[in-house]
């Protein structure tokens, strides 16, 4: 009878036997078609052109890419974004790492309330967070000088966005102030999954808190860890960086990165062809990191 | 049957006329695509369209205001296709006007020009250039006019009145004068100049007004004007930007820096911050554009406005950095062009315009500006007779970033370094030569 029943209702897909795995990425396969592999081709075909985006195509094959490699403001670029890659990806790992470790396996009264302050600056759109650090930095009316002239430290007042030996590493730091409570959230949650009883083995055989960290803590958010730097990477060469750029130091003072210079290229000098090898070669840094972040998430 | 047919053939012919009166009225739809939302001049367009429909009853308007950016990326992308609006904003140069102009998309307007008397109604001769543009889009500056603007812009020195008189200065006339009523301003404990260099635009408007002076004195200035129009409007490449003028600007700068005339911090600061600094009365000094008037206004200071001043004494007017709003042009697909053309012409030309202008300290394309009404003393007037003296001596000056596509982020940049005291004011001329002989071998060309 119920073999009976289950024939009778044998889902549609079924009949289709080993395509039926295919009829279900169809629909997600189809979006990212669109809407990501055919503009990333797209975006490869300008790349070998000079075009202003309504006039005439020229092929120039590899030029822009030649050029860029020869272009100063794109290797000031390429500096920035190192700058970002270290203060919203590898910092706020570390930081994040000893900040949930300390406080993951500990009763620690109010978690609840610090989890949502560590993750608030997730909910934020970038362009506010840029205004309000605008503010905080603010030669004038800032926060951050203000402090130091109460108490004494006048001589360290700055335009914190005026200086190339500062404006970078100011932007930066919103990065890991952006970041690091996401790092956490994602590490807290990883910590307590771990099994209690590993910590109590190793305490017995002797290990202390740097030695559990080391070989129990650190191994065991390797996937968490993954993760992080992906999102953190990623953000730090692409999405945020953009809108936090855009809003404070308008890419003055060596802040611009790679994304926002092709934006300027594509859309203020329109030079649609030179800002696409631009976009080619940051999607390529971009898969080519996060595949190495992975490839060593794995074998770790 | 006769009669019969007498009254058929009247009846055809009744019916005929009503006909031809109905196609006559038929419906006409214009799209407007502009980026003028802002309150005061989105009132302009709405009542100089109000005014083409009482004339017009059979046309209807769809119009999108949006910001220019925005804006732009939508019209450069439906012209190419014969798509988009019959009206729209064109901003000057290769931003906009010079791609749509060599692709064909922009109806050129001198046809237009002649019938409503633009060139005697609109700023100056030498302003409207900047609308214009060779047939094949290659030279800018000369050739068919391909858009007409309603406002214009002027970049001059904003001063506290109180602040001057408490220290008895008096509106410098030379440049000598004006360096020595900043050392007077510092030894009182004044702010001399607000200003914020983080705005790459805010460097530029700055170093044209001394660079202005300088030139007019160097090369006196007829000659200036010439200067300016050659290398920022023709992109000549028989001209230079290295030469005493454009470093003697450079280190004047560099001077006001080390005097310490400008506030504190100013590169971290932005426009709209550096603005506060002088209409908190902290500042003396503001030099910058008419678009600030209205917000110096509404302040608590009493402030007025001066042209920045000659090299010498008793020198002529300088070239003042200025020009146009972004202008309005006629997309080439349209079904309308002469529709389109009067409704531009009553955007200019309406008073509704110019007092909505005048009411909000905006500058009118059309000039001279009756200032008989205006409250003498006031910085309303103090505006509008400089912008009447500019007009009148045909020395409105450029925007330096026109020098090429890429010239808003070198000078931006160098700008900056130049403020900063990172570099001198050598390698600064020398890195704006350096764009400008790229953009020679990069700027359209004819075929």
């Amino acid at each position: 009878m119920s073999a009976e029943k289950d024939k009778n209702f044998e889902p549609l897909f079924d009949i289709m036997g080993k395509f039926t795995p295919y009829i279900y990425i169809l629909p997600t396969l189809a979006i990212t078609s669109v809407f990501l592999i055919y503009p990333f081709i797209n975006t490869f075909f300008y790349s070998l052109l000079k075009w202003d985006g309504i006039g005439e195509m020229n092929f120039l094959g590899i030029t822009n890419y030649i050029n860029m490699f020869q272009d100063p403001k794109f290797w000031a670029s390429f500096s920035a974004n190192l700058i970002y890659i270290v203060m919203y990806s590898i910092i706020p790992v570390i930081a994040g790492l000893i900040v949930s470790s300390l406080i993951g396996r500990t009763e620690l009264f109010g978690v609840r309330f610090f989890r949502t302050v560590f993750f608030l600056p997730q909910v934020i759109a970038s362009v506010a967070i840029g205004i309000i650090f605008s503010w905080i930095y603010s030669s004038q009316f800032g926060v951050i000088n203000q402090i130091l002239g109460v108490i004494g430290l006048d001589k360290y007042q700055t335009a914190w966005f005026g200086h190339r030996s500062t404006a970078p590493y100011a932007v930066g730091f919103i990065g890991i102030w952006l970041t690091l409570g996401f790092a956490v959230i994602i590490f807290l949650s990883g910590i307590q999954k771990i099994d209690e009883s590993i910590y109590e083995a190793a305490k017995i055989d002797g290990a202390n808190s740097t030695q559990q960290f080391i070989y129990i803590t650190l191994p065991e958010l390797r996937y968490e860890m993954v993760v992080v730097f992906v999102v953190t990477l990623i953000r730090s060469l692409s999405t945020n960086i953009f809108g936090i750029v855009s809003s404070t130091t308008g890419g003055s003072y060596g802040t611009r990165p790679i994304s926002l210079y092709a934006y300027e290229l594509a859309f203020v000098q329109y030079e649609l062809g030179y800002a696409s090898a631009l976009v080619v070669i940051l999607v390529v840094l971009i898969l080519v990191l996060t595949q190495i972040i992975e490839r060593i998430g794995e074998g770790s | 049957m006769k009669r019969s047919i007498f009254v058929i053939v009247v009846l055809m012919l009744v019916l005929a006329s009503i006909a031809s009166v109905v196609s006559a009225q038929e419906e006409v739809v214009l799209k407007v695509w502009d980026n003028y939302f802002r309150q005061a001049n989105d009132q302009i367009i709405k009542d100089a369209m109000e005014k083409f429909k009482q004339k017009h009853p059979n046309v209807s308007f769809q119009r999108v205001a949006r910001p220019l950016d925005d804006l732009k990326m939508q019209i450069m992308a439906a012209l190419p296709k014969g798509q988009g609006p019959d009206i729209m904003t064109v901003n000057n140069a290769e931003t906009m006007m010079g791609p749509l102009v060599r692709g064909g998309h922009l109806l050129a307007l001198d046809k237009y020009a002649e019938e409503y008397n633009w060139e005697d109604k609109i700023l100056s001769p030498a302003v409207m250039n900047r609308a214009r543009y060779s047939e094949d889009g290659t030279v800018l500056g000369k050739g068919n006019l391909y858009a007409v603007p309603f406002m214009g812009e002027l970049v001059g020195v904003y001063y506290n009145k109180e602040i001057f008189e408490e220290l008895d200065l008096n509106i410098p006339q030379s440049l000598e004068e004006f360096e020595e009523v900043l050392k007077t301003l510092k030894d009182a404990g004044y702010i001399p100049i607000t200003y914020g260099g983080l705005d790459d635009w805010q460097f530029f408007h700055l170093y044209g007004e001394v660079l202005g002076s300088v030139l007019a004195h160097d090369m006196g200035a007829d000659n200036a004007q010439e200067y300016l129009d050659d290398i920022v409007l023709r992109w000549d490449e028989d001209r230079s930007f290295v030469n005493k003028s454009t470093q003697e600007s450079a280190s004047i700068l560099q001077e006001w820096v080390e005097n310490d005339y400008f506030v504190d911090g100013f590169s971290g600061l932005n426009g709209d911050d550096a603005l506060p600094i002088f209409t908190a009365g902290k500042a003396a000094i503001f030099i910058q554009g008419s678009w600030y008037s209205g917000d110096i206004t509404v302040s608590d200071i009493e402030a007025g406005f001066f042209p920045f001043p000659p090299y010498k004494k008793d020198g002529k007017l300088p070239p003042q950095v200025g020009g146009m709003l972004v202008p309005y042009g006629i997309s080439a697909y349209t079904e309308h062009p002469d529709l389109a053309a009067e409704f531009i012409d009553i955007v200019i030309s309406s008073e509704s315009t110019n007092e909505h202008l005048i009411d909000n300290n905006s500058l009118p394309a059309s000039v001279p500006v009756d200032t008989s009404e205006l409250e003498r003393g006031t910085l309303k007037y103090d505006i509008y007779t400089t912008w009447n003296e500019v007009n009148d001596s045909g020395r409105l000056g450029h925007y330096l970033d026109w020098i090429s596509s890429s010239m808003w982020d070198t000078m931006g940049e160098a700008g900056q370094n130049l403020m900063n005291l990172d570099i001198s004011p050598v390698d600064f001329v020398e890195k704006i030569e350096t764009d400008f002989r790229q953009w020679q071998d990069e700027k359209p060309k004819a075929d």
